[in-house]
């Protein structure tokens, strides 16, 4: 079962050859013999099995809603309020929200069965992985590696099929890069197509929902599921969603695909030949490759930093140890309280990025480094637009190397500080970005990132789902794992 | 620009943390700020900061009342409430 597409275990459930009652069983029999992965913080068994019975009782009856009876995941910074959230911080570890989710609500309504939450970097503040307070999650390709980060609990959990479709969020990259990093297809879409309601802020700028799956095809199908205006949420777009499921399979010609010297400056030797490789497959469907300047690039990495850090010094000031959340055991006064709470409630990652933050937003910095860095923020945002507006894609590799062994990251190692030099942009910048496997070095998964202009995600999912049909990148499974 | 150790503490002070933790992360916030330094290259002559991706204008709702009292979950997820209150420690010296 497992090795069905999404939209091949729709069809099976529909049509009733499989019920949902065993599709949940099989996944769940698969989650247990994983649990080394250490891939979810959170499961929901019991529920998730009741759910699956009353999905096959509609499915009987035939008017159940297109994605009724799969299983799937969400990241643990979805708030959930039959389920623990922790955004793997022991400052919300014992958490269950109010309400859920707005993406929670439409993949429940849509019929789906979330089987449990995620691991994640803490706070969605990292790209290892390494940060939860639950233990960092492995790669299913090579347990030495890392899945990458922070949504790396969905791409571990996708990449060795214990769901055939999961939630992620990417604050600057944090979809794409694990899903590079774990071989798998996954989505940022353009900030405000899928509602932030309920997703627990980091940089609200920059956050946006996205998805984890293995091909483009059920991308689209989940796409479709969740987008959409939400009044809950005012930076959510109100504009309609076009059928994305229907444009994949329209033609691709012509194509204009922009290539950037700057993308394979520092990259891999083999990355960089399996992104040349990938070129040549739409270069033979008629594609034109266009060389691209991008001036701006230097800049990408520390004006992400400045406004990251600082948005994420804002956010996380809520939590005080009084309104919810950890609280110390022990504090004389109010100051106490709050300064101890949060210094044992969080984790040394979020609170370098808070000080960090804090430090950009004093008054005697405020303007020097965080409204300059806005101001670079328009450029670089601009720069994009301008060169969207002369190709129709910009493709190149997702990272400059493939998963980092357990343990070897440092903040102050030069392959950690470049890994999300490819990805941050398309956060400063609102746009979409897809990173899809196009092949391995050293048998770990090399990911290809296709970043378009605001709102082209069926743009984006036709060329993936394209160069998917002349490959099978996408459809390789983890030998531990078939 | 190098932050002294003296300097974040002041930060973690506004960011109710402790100063224990500024000692710890004073290196790796340099190593942030090091790399930060680097956009003072950028001239931004007459650029206005951008603060929305999109630039739409803002999306608000009607003004309605939508949401009844939720004291009760309120007080489920706080670490103490008692009668509509948190409970915190003593604000007032003395007592």
């Amino acid at each position: 079962m497992h090795t069905l597409s999404l939209r091949g275990l729709i069809q099976a459930l529909q049509t009733k050859k499989l019920s949902s009652t065993e599709l949940v069983d099989h996944y769940f029999k698969r989650i247990h013999k994983a649990q080394a992965l250490n891939a979810f913080i959170h499961l929901d068994e019991e529920r998730a099995r009741e759910l699956a019975k009353e999905a096959d009782k509609q499915l009987q009856r035939g008017n159940a809603p297109h994605l009724t009876g799969i299983p799937m995941a969400h990241k643990d910074n979805f708030c959930t309020k039959d389920m623990p959230t922790t955004c793997a911080s022991n400052m919300l570890a014992h958490f269950t929200p109010p309400y859920n989710a707005t993406v929670v609500n439409r993949f429940a309504d849509h019929g789906c069965i979330s089987v449990g939450k995620t691991n994640m970097d803490e706070f969605a503040m990292g790209s290892t992985n390494e940060s939860s307070y639950f233990g960092a999650v492995k790669n299913p390709w090579n347990m030495d590696h890392v899945p990458g980060g922070s949504s790396g609990g969905s791409a571990s959990a996708v990449a060795a099929r214990l769901v055939p479709f999961a939630t992620g969020t990417d604050t600057g990259g944090s979809v794409r890069q694990p899903a590079a990093f774990s071989g798998i297809c996954g989505l940022k879409p353009t900030y405000g197509l899928i509602s932030r309601f309920g997703q627990i802020a980091y940089a609200s700028s920059l956050d946006q929902a996205g998805l984890f799956a293995n091909s483009a095809d059920d991308l689209a199908i989940a796409l479709q599921a969740v987008a959409g205006f939400d009044p809950h949420d005012s930076t959510s777009i109100n504009q309609p969603v076009p059928s994305l499921t229907e444009q994949l399979n329209h033609p691709i010609k012509p194509l204009r695909i922009g290539v950037a010297p700057d993308f394979f400056s520092q990259v891999d030797t083999e990355i960089q030949q399996a992104i040349m490789d990938a070129l040549k497959v739409f270069e033979q469907a008629g594609a034109e490759i266009v060389d691209i300047n991008l001036k701006l690039r230097p800049y990408w990495l520390p004006c992400y930093a400045v406004i990251a850090n600082a948005e994420a010094s804002s956010n996380l000031s809520r939590y005080d140890g009084i309104r919810f959340g950890y609280r110390t055991s022990h504090a004389e006064n109010l100051r106490e309280l709050i300064t101890k709470s949060r210094s044992e409630g969080f984790g040394m990652q979020v609170k370098r990025r808070i000080l960090t933050g804090t430090h950009v937003l004093s008054s005697e910095h405020f303007d020097t480094h965080y409204v300059h860095a806005q101001k670079v923020r328009r450029m670089i945002a601009d720069e994009l637009k301008q060169t969207l507006s002369t190709v129709d894609v910009l493709i190149g590799p997702t990272t400059p190397s493939c998963a980092f062994k357990l343990n070897e990251s440092h903040c102050d190692s030069p392959k950690y500080q470049l890994s999300d030099q490819f990805t941050v942009p398309v956060n400063l910048a609102g746009l979409p970005g897809l990173s899809i496997p196009v092949g391995f070095n050293h048998a770990l998964p090399i990911g290809m990132q296709l970043i378009g202009n605001h709102f082209s995600e069926a743009r984006l999912l036709q060329l993936a789902h394209a160069y998917q049909q002349c490959t099978n990148w996408h459809s390789m499974i983890p030998g531990e794992w078939k | 620009m190098t932050i002294t150790l003296e300097h974040f503490k002041k930060i973690a002070d506004l960011a109710y943390l402790d100063t224990q933790d500024a000692e710890r992360l004073l290196h790796e916030a340099n190593v942030v700020l090091k790399q930060i330094d680097t956009l003072h290259d950028v001239d931004t002559t007459n650029i206005e900061p951008l603060i929305h991706p999109l630039n739409p204008s803002q999306t608000l709702r009607v003004d309605e009342v939508t949401e009844n009292s939720c004291v009760d979950e309120l007080a489920h997820i706080a670490p103490t409430f008692v009668d509509s209150h948190y409970l915190v420690p003593s604000v007032m010296r003395g007592k």
